[in-house]
């Protein structure tokens, strides 16, 4: 690859085409291998895919190009501050919709900024809530027979199974 | 050849989940790299995608189907929580807290099975118990657990008896229990309730009591919540102490795992030398248990601290201080013999045991810091 190359193309999986800046590909290892393998010059006509779909990869793109200063040269204590300011904003998505896309978009790209961003945004819809309001969220059916959920009752009073 | 390579990864990948963190997968990949590129030139649009089929494993896909809502069905690219791979779905389980746990494991049975699992609960273990839950407790706790279940054994035998009927009484739940039971969430639940008596040590017992300061002590312990402190029992000769509101602060794992009625044979006798901090059994008379004193070793009358020059080291006899006393106090000092020191004294001034050397600081830095605000008389 002729390092002049500012930004590569690629196709996400429903076959539409992204351009990502070089510093931000960088941020993951998979595309980074790419830059190193594929080639990106004017007379390669061949784009590469991404498995990962159009929606999805808007998003993953966004972070990477945001990322992508602070992760190549490094950054001042408030650009920290601001930049997680910044991640709490991009992780306010509908979960069943995109956010375990982007889970695993950063896992399957080994980003592990946003792999981490992504389990911990996770992890804190689920705190605060009730059992149903959990079912309900994530869409998931209650499964336990009246006996087991009086079981898990039984095995752990102090927690509230209703 | 690449679809292989491709379902050779994600069995790597299923393989590793269990155990390892996402970038592990890194490894894996980077060594398979080569191959990836010696591919691509025969198609350049490869992928990697692992993303789409094989990391929704099969397993997985069976086991939660049938607590996926029936709404849901029609969705094709939406991915729900239990769609998500092991190892995802693992790495958000282990940011809730032990009560969220708790909470998730009565949404569906699926979840259930993973809030439940040892390997989350062995790090809320460690991050919560680690620092006074010891071999001793784990121990004690298997032997709780085993007396516990033929209790159930028993009941469900009499049961069995007395209904004539010779079919097995419902072994499956009894089963569950069970395994409920000696799981490590069991352990975590049981000692964070209270339920669960433990043995540990306990600095300064009897809450700074004169005739226990610097000195740690074998107990059973029991947790407060309330109070996030612990209530002790002690064992000394013919009834049991009990002691209230002991802070974290002052428990400890015994360093040494045997019963403080043995006498711990001193392995450091020879390498003892003036400057030297020492833990030493020491008990009232042989009926009562040792508890462990901390104490330096000091110089020899005749050394005079001679700095480079002294040789207490080369002496027979081994000088051991224990400053928070008075210098007047008789037990502000003990003699003892390197060459056949096992247990020295007398009923009036105590019994003097093995002797273990401190080499951590940590260790001496925790009886530092329990240092009384004045001498003891």
């Amino acid at each position: 690859m002729s390092s002049s190359v500012e930004a590569i193309t690629v196709l996400s999986s429903d076959g539409d085409e992204f351009k990502i800046t070089v510093s931000a590909a960088k941020l993951s290892k998979p595309l980074n291998w790419m830059l190193e393998d594929v080639c990106f010059s004017d007379d390669c006509d061949e784009v590469p895919t991404i498995e990962v779909n159009s929606k999805t990869l808007v998003k993953v793109i966004e972070y990477c190009e945001k990322h992508a200063p602070r992760a190549n040269s490094g950054a001042s204590d408030s650009d920290a501050e601001e930049l997680k300011k910044w991640d709490i904003e991009f992780m306010k998505m509908d979960v069943k919709d995109i956010l375990f896309h982007i889970l695993m978009a950063a896992n399957y790209l080994h980003m592990e900024g946003l792999y981490d961003l992504a389990c911990q945004t996770a992890a804190d819809l689920m705190k605060g809530m009730t059992v149903s309001q959990i079912r309900k969220i994530f869409h998931i059916k209650n499964d336990f027979s009246s006996e087991e959920q009086e079981q898990l009752r039984r095995q752990h009073p102090g927690c509230s199974f209703d | 050849m690449f679809y292989f390579l491709i379902s050779f990864l994600s069995f790597l990948i299923l393989s590793k989940s269990f155990t390892s963190t996402p970038l592990s997968i890194g490894f894996w990949l980077n060594l398979s790299s080569s191959s990836i590129s010696r591919i691509k030139k025969s198609s350049i649009s490869f992928s990697f995608s692992f993303y789409k089929a094989p990391l929704s494993m099969p397993l997985t896909k069976n086991m939660i189907s049938e607590s996926k809502l029936d709404d849901h069905e029609g969705e094709g690219d939406k991915i729900s929580l239990l769609d998500l791979p092991e190892l995802p779905l693992e790495s958000i389980l282990e940011r809730l807290s032990p009560a969220e746990l708790c909470n998730m494991a009565g949404v569906c049975k699926s979840l259930r099975d993973r809030c439940q699992s040892d390997y989350l609960w062995e790090k809320l273990m460690k991050q919560k118990w680690g620092k006074v839950i010891g071999d001793s407790a784990y121990q004690q706790w298997r032997c709780h657990v085993a007396s516990r279940n033929s209790q159930i054994n028993q009941q469900n035998q009499r049961g069995l008896f007395g209904s004539f009927l010779w079919i097995k009484p419902k072994s499956q739940n009894g089963g569950q229990e069970r395994r409920s039971n000696d799981s490590v969430m069991a352990l975590y639940i049981s000692l964070t309730s209270g339920k669960f008596w433990f043995p540990a040590q306990v600095y300064n017992r009897e809450n700074g009591h004169a005739g226990f300061m610097l000195s740690c002590y074998d107990a059973q312990l029991c947790y407060d919540s309330k109070t996030d402190t612990f209530q002790a029992r002690y064992a000394p000769h013919g009834r049991w102490a009990v002691e209230e509101n002991i802070p974290w602060e002052r428990l400890r794992i015994p360093p040494m795992d045997i019963s403080p009625h043995v006498l711990y044979t001193s392995d450091c006798l020879d390498d003892l030398r003036p400057g030297d901090h020492i833990e030493i059994q020491w008990r009232r008379n042989k009926e009562f248990p040792h508890g462990w004193w901390y104490g330096v070793v000091g110089h020899l009358k005749s050394c005079a601290e001679r700095g480079n020059h002294c040789c207490c080291h080369l002496s027979d006899t081994v000088i051991l201080e224990f400053k928070q006393y008075n210098p007047g106090s008789r037990w502000r000092q003990t003699v003892i013999n390197r060459r056949h020191h096992r247990e020295e004294g007398n009923e009036v001034d105590g019994f003097y045991g093995g002797i273990r050397k401190l080499h951590s600081e940590d260790e001496i830095a925790r009886w530092n810091n329990l240092w009384p605000t004045k001498t003891v008389e």
